[in-house]
């Protein structure tokens, strides 16, 4: 008689979840930058006037960073080998990356 | 006779009429003047398995608390430019459980450090605001490393303020002191300690940035904004205390090019959705000469509770390859010259997820009527090489009428 053997799958470490996430990452940036990337194309710039910017001018439509993301830039500089092109350093001025 | 008189009476009068109006070309003179400050704290904790300084193997536990205080002053002169003056001071207070195994004793020199950064900016604006150019100058020390920084830039936009081009110069002049692990430091070499009368080298590090940006309206709910930060560093690029270990567990100091050339491109992009909800989005390819190639994206998406109030949930995401002179713990060639086991160097993946709340009042709070902005902003940082963070920042704003 044949014994059948349970293969019992053992739980996703996260070592192997972030595999997988890496593993689908570079297709899920492409497909976002070109999302961007087309958007953008596929809209030509329109003549908006002062009046008109009323969203614009929010505070949250701001294209620079929130001063609040200061420290939080530089934790990442320190613990990532890539920077700037972010708002923040891009090098030099610290022990760091 | 009388009509004739009365007309050039009429001509007389719009004359001089006319050479009394002030022109548009004329600006009130302002004297130099507070405009607005800003106060940003932030608590960070981290902790992981994979310390660089005990070879790739060890504790990363480490805590930081930094502060940075924010004032810009601003004048006007007769012609109408502005002048914007803004004083950045920042300082860190830090406890790196790694950097206690320097010298494998409890008292090494760097297990509790501060660092202090002041900076000084200044730009000009032209009067019809389409100008400007700019320039900064900045310190910061810290127990092994020293740096002088200034730069400038100059930036144009378009009268209707749709588009605009920036173009910026960084240089930093570092040194660091060149602090061996206890194991590797020749007779006669210090420790660094403050008590130690023992000499020690210093190595220089240039880094020199480009900052190119453009801004362009595309319609009345979205904006995008390109970015280039090529930059080239030069000097004692690897950190002298880090330790590797080749395969027989012998020990080395970290050794890395003393070149390297980065090429970080970004895209931003925001658009106001419906009444309530912003979209903002930030992706970014970088790569760089040691082999590094990563992506970036960053999405947050403000919900605007109501004019004063928002949240927004955010997320990060991250993916980098290793440098080419990256080897885990106690896997290096003994022969290898340049080699490194710092895990910031491997290819790792990374999300940093969160939430921010801002709050700005008109009014001010409790009865300070130029306290108009407070916020918090909290997310916890996860890394697939074990390492775990946590960081919480809280800003606030003051702003003075013009």
């Amino acid at each position: 008689m044949l014994k059948k053997r349970l293969i019992k799958l053992s739980k996703p470490s996260a070592l192997n979840r972030f595999k997988r996430i890496k593993a689908f990452g570079p297709a899920v940036a492409a497909v976002v930058t070109i999302a961007m990337l087309s958007g953008c194309a596929a809209l030509k710039p329109e003549k908006v006037a002062p009046f008109e910017k009323i969203y614009l001018n929010d505070a949250e439509m701001d294209l620079a960073n929130r001063e609040i993301e200061v420290f939080e830039k530089n934790f990442l500089l320190y613990r990532e080998a890539a920077s700037g092109a972010n708002g923040g350093r891009n090098g030099g001025g610290c022990g760091c990356n | 006779m009388r009509k004739i008189t009365l007309a050039m009476a009429a001509i007389l009068f719009k004359t001089m009429l006319l050479f009394g109006q002030t022109t548009d070309q004329e600006y009130e003179k302002k004297k130099l003047t507070l405009q607005e400050a800003s106060i940003v704290s932030s608590y960070y904790q981290q902790d992981g398995n994979n310390s660089a300084v005990t070879g790739g193997e060890g504790t990363e536990e480490l805590t930081d608390i930094s502060n940075q205080i924010t004032i810009r002053f601003s004048k006007q002169s007769e012609t109408g430019k502005r002048h914007d003056f803004t004083f950045v001071q920042g300082v860190d207070f830090y406890t790196s459980a790694s950097s206690d195994n320097i010298d494998r004793i409890d008292s090494s020199p760097s297990r509790l450090d501060v660092r202090t950064y002041p900076l000084l900016s200044w730009q000009m604006t032209n009067a019809e605001e389409t100008r400007g150019i700019t320039a900064n100058a900045s310190f910061s020390i810290e127990y092994d490393y020293t740096s002088y920084g200034f730069g400038g830039g100059w930036w144009a936009q378009s009268l209707d303020k749709n588009r605009l081009f920036s173009v910026e110069a960084q240089i930093f002049l570092d040194t660091w002191d060149v602090i061996l692990p206890e194991e590797l430091r020749p007779p006669g070499y210090g420790s660094g300690g403050a008590d130690d009368p023992l000499p020690i080298d210093q190595e220089a590090r240039n880094s020199y940035n480009l900052s190119f940006v453009y801004n362009q309206v595309i319609n009345k709910r979205m904006q995008v904004s390109l970015l280039a930060n090529p930059g080239l560093q030069q000097g004692l690029l690897s950190t002298p205390f880090h330790r590797v270990f080749d395969r027989d567990l012998l020990v080395m100091t970290e050794e890395l090019p003393d070149e390297r050339f980065k090429i970080p491109l970004g895209i931003n992009m925001r658009y106001f959705l419906g009444k309530s909800f912003i979209v903002r989005l930030h992706y970014r390819y970088y790569r760089d000469t040691w082999e590094v190639n990563s992506h970036t994206i960053n999405a947050e998406l403000p919900i605007k509770i109501n004019p004063q109030l928002s949240i927004s949930p955010f997320f990060r995401w991250h993916t980098q390859s290793a440098a080419e002179y990256y080897e885990p713990f106690a896997q290096h060639r003994p022969a290898a010259e340049l080699r490194t086991s710092d895990i910031d160097l491997a290819d790792l993946t990374s999300t940093y997820t969160g939430v921010n709340l801002r709050y700005q009042r008109l009014k001010g709070f409790f009865g300070v009527e130029n306290w108009n902005m407070v916020e918090f902003r909290v997310g916890i940082y996860d890394q697939s090489r074990g390492l775990d963070a946590q960081s919480f920042s809280i800003s606030t704003g003051f702003r003075l009428p013009e």
